[in-house]
């Protein structure tokens, strides 16, 4: 997602990406890896319960779509890390796009601990999301992790 | 949150620990909020 900051640029779009962990946790986090795209945290997760991100099970992990995404994700030379201090590993991610307003103009809520649309499919949201409070676009097929 | 909803204007901690409102951030036409499951 971070490098995709320009293309998200281009078309209008800031990025903010928000993490479950502690601020302290977060400082040494970003001490360590770059990232061009703000990052801020809300480890009580109550943003996250606004916006209606659940909790999934530990089942779910022993699904065969979670396990193979897990996998892809380590063929694509992603390493699969312990989380860090305060971070709920059942917690559920997702990608949103608001407009000035704050109205939502697309939503993905995680299905699955690897279900994430892809970047194509966040830009082809915000170009064709209407403008602030007509309707609001459909969201994509669920796909392959960003 | 689903679409057509407007989003409350909700509170962020920066890594420094201060807090800012999501209006705060909202600097463009459209605000992408990426929720990640953890930094690893």
């Amino acid at each position: 997602m971070d490098a995709a900051r320009d293309r998200f640029a281009a078309v209008g779009c800031s990025v903010l990406v928000i993490s479950q962990a502690r601020p302290e946790v977060l400082t040494l986090y970003l001490g360590r890896r770059r990232w061009t795209v703000p990052v801020v945290c809300d480890p009580d997760r109550e943003t996250y319960r606004a916006f209606g991100l659940e909790r999934t099970g530990w089942s779910t992990f022993a699904r065969p779509k979670v396990v193979w995404g897990y996998f892809r994700k380590m063929l694509g030379g992603h390493g699969v890390e312990m989380p860090y201090a305060g971070e709920d590993v059942l917690q559920l991610g997702g990608d949103f796009v608001l407009d000035r307003r704050r109205q939502v103009v697309f939503a993905y809520p995680s299905a699955d601990p690897t279900d994430r649309p892809t970047v194509a499919a966040l830009l082809e949201a915000v170009r064709t999301a209407p403008s602030a409070g007509t309707m609001p676009a459909e969201p994509p097929p669920r796909s392959h992790p960003c | 949150m689903t679409p057509g909803a407007t989003a409350p204007d909700l509170m962020f901690l920066r890594p420094d620990g201060t807090a800012v409102r999501l209006s705060a951030v909202l600097d463009r036409d459209f605000l992408l909020l990426v929720f990640l499951r953890h930094l690893a």
